[in-house]
């Protein structure tokens, strides 16, 4: 019933209207219920769980489905078919895996949104996007490789298949940790994060923004709550990406470090464990994809409008674009939790379920991080793209659908943030929070007026970094660079024969480098030939597999 | 740098006031906290202000090292 949109839209070539009913049908369908509910089924005589709601995956599913009406509406305008086909279908697989109760489910559902979303990035047909969607391609499928392997083995050990909490005691455990890993974005894993989605269009990195991170975080949750290693891995996950962040020059890449720092926040609060801190965890996850779309939403109308979000090309919009920098603006004020907006309600749980467990250390990363946010998120994006050196680009403001998705997304944002009392409620666990103390507020308002103060500090005195045209490593240089040369040093090697035989050989060599290449390069033969029918064959291939190994 | 019109100059001028303002705040209302140093007088408006200095600052420094040219990969 709600695997309705994983199928919907499939052979549809009309429009972006049904794109939008289809989820809202959805949504009011999803609304009628129960918040405890589950489905038995029982398949070759094994137990699945096909679907299981209880608090947990209640609200997730409840944030999945609102935001994908969200970018229906956002995307509306959009007339590229394969995209338009995959952000229902990622969306609707999201959903899917967040209501799965048992391993199987959840792993076909992964798959088909690891494989849709590689479609939404394709879709763009922009110069980078084939080769960084290959990459991205490749890691999604390792992840998904990862929770199979884990959950046979898992399997094997305990002749269940249900989806429910897990230790770190063996080895399928681990498995699955890591699948989950790589989707959240675990330091040095998280690479592909900042290196696919600014590479999707407008609309397509809103969609992708929503789905994936988040569904790892709801997995993690569900499995792996309380695990101590969490906490730490949660807190450098907080503080790094704030670094690369601010030297960054694409501001949706800026905006994808961002997401990975927000990220940070919620594995953390798994990581404690108490109900207090999953609630908080659940929530931010609700207002961090709120806000987080926002912000995409805004930087991808930019991008629709003036054709590049690269800060060292941007400035002076808020002239042409009053209505896109207001909505930004309350992203902003949203995610870096200035009062009164709905990261301020939501991070505070977190932070204060921390500090309730005496975890200072912790607690004091989680602030530094806090106030990093504000800035490169806070201010960054919407000053260098709004505001600052004004480069003469002048353009009409975004089309009415953005604004109009913009607009409930930022209403949403203000109103959680003034009435959080209404998010409260919708959390798995019930709690006594109260937000709005005079200690939390006053201190908040100074930490963040305070790193404003150092900004203008900064920047008056013309020592803030300068935005340039420029590529910033990360840990994707590891398989980027190296195997790139292997590669052209074993072709160039390959090429200085000079018999007759010259041309076979080089050809044959070819084929074998590019064996070799195939996973691992930026330019593989398997992106130049890649189609949606391949896909599928892929797909059905992965599946036939995995109903092979059950019956082993 | 940006011309400093004479609106900019206002906003500085109030982010002073109000940062002047929340500092003297604190003697007003009773503090609560978890930990003793989050009392300390302007614990979290120092702690914001140095914490983003160090960011912008170090970020800057990190940039030398990871700075290619855009095709770098190309």
């Amino acid at each position: 019933m709600l695997g309705a949109p994983l199928l919907g839209l499939l052979s549809d070539r009309l429009r972006a209207s049904a794109a939008v009913v289809l989820p809202v049908l959805a949504l009011i369908v999803f609304l009628q219920l129960p918040r405890e509910f589950s489905l038995n089924y029982s398949l070759f005589a094994y137990e699945l769980r096909p679907i299981f709601i209880d608090g947990l995956s209640w609200i997730f599913s409840l944030i999945f489905l609102i935001a994908a009406v969200l970018v229906a509406i956002y995307s509306w305008h959009g007339n590229n078919r394969l995209e338009q086909i995959s952000i229902p279908l990622y969306a609707g697989s999201a959903i899917a895996t967040v209501m799965a109760g048992d391993l199987l489910t959840l792993f076909i559902c992964w798959e088909i949104s690891a494989l849709s979303s590689t479609l939404i990035i394709w879709a763009n047909r922009s110069r980078y996007s084939r080769s960084a969607g290959m990459r991205y391609l490749f890691i999604q499928v390792l992840s998904g490789l990862l929770l199979l392997l884990g959950t046979l083995l898992h399997f094997q050990d305990t002749q269940s298949l249900l989806f429910t909490a897990f230790a770190l005691d063996s080895l399928a455990h681990w498995l699955i940790f890591f699948a989950f890993g790589i989707k959240c974005a675990f330091p040095l894993l998280h690479n592909w994060l900042q290196d696919a989605y600014p590479h999707a269009s407008a609309s397509g990195t809103v969609a992708l923004s929503a789905f994936t991170t988040k569904l790892a975080v709801y997995c993690l949750a569900r499995a792996f709550a309380g695990t101590e290693y969490l906490l730490w891995i949660g807190a450098v996950m907080t503080a790094f990406p704030i670094f690369f962040a601010v030297i960054e020059n694409d501001l949706r890449r800026v905006l994808s470090y961002s997401l990975n720092n927000q990220l940070g926040f919620m594995v953390v609060g798994i990581g404690i464990g108490t109900p207090l801190a999953l609630n908080g965890t659940a929530a931010h996850a609700f207002c961090c994809i709120l806000y987080k779309a926002l912000l995409f939403m805004s930087m991808g109308a930019v991008l629709h409008r003036i054709g590049t979000t690269k800060a060292s090309e941007l400035g002076g919009l808020a002239k042409s674009m009053p209505w896109t920098a207001a909505f930004c603006i309350i992203g902003a004020a949203s995610i870096s939790a200035v009062p009164l907006f709905s990261g301020f309600v939501s991070k505070g749980i977190i932070l204060f379920a921390v500090a309730e467990e005496g975890y200072w250390l912790l607690w004091l990363v989680l602030l530094f991080a806090s106030a990093g946010v504000l800035g490169h998120s806070g201010i960054k994006v919407p000053f260098f793209s709004f505001f600052a050196h004004d480069q003469g680009l002048r353009c009409k403001e975004a089309p009415k659908n953005m604004l109009l998705a913009m607009g409930i997304t930022a209403a949403a944002c203000i109103g959680i943030g003034v009435a959080p009392d209404l998010l409260y409620a919708l959390l798995p666990n019930s709690m006594e929070f109260h937000p709005y103390t005079w200690d939390h507020t006053i201190t908040q308002l100074q930490l963040l007026f305070f790193a404003g103060l150092g900004f203008v500090l900064l920047y008056v005195n013309g020592w803030y970094p300068a935005e340039i045209r420029a590529l910033n490593l990360d840990s994707d240089w590891f398989y980027r660079k190296p195997l790139r040369s292997l590669a052209s040093v074993g072709l160039k090697a390959f090429n200085n024969s000079s018999t007759g035989w010259q041309k076979l050989r080089s050809q044959t060599a070819r084929k074998l480098v590019d064996m070799a290449y195939q996973s691992n390069g930026p330019r593989s033969q398997l992106a130049r030939g890649i189609t949606v029918s391949s896909m599928v064959l892929i797909v059905s291939i992965l599946l036939s597999c995995t109903l092979l190994f059950y019956y082993l | 740098m940006p011309a400093k019109s004479k609106s900019v100059k206002t906003l500085i001028i109030g982010l002073y006031i109000i940062c002047a303002a929340l500092l003297l705040v604190e003697f007003f209302y009773h503090r609560h906290g978890h930990f003793d140093f989050e009392l300390w007088f302007g614990f979290y408006a120092g702690f914001g202000l140095l914490a983003y200095l160090f960011i912008v600052l170090s970020a800057t420094q990190l940039r030398k090292w990871l700075q290619r040219s855009e095709d770098y990969y190309d």
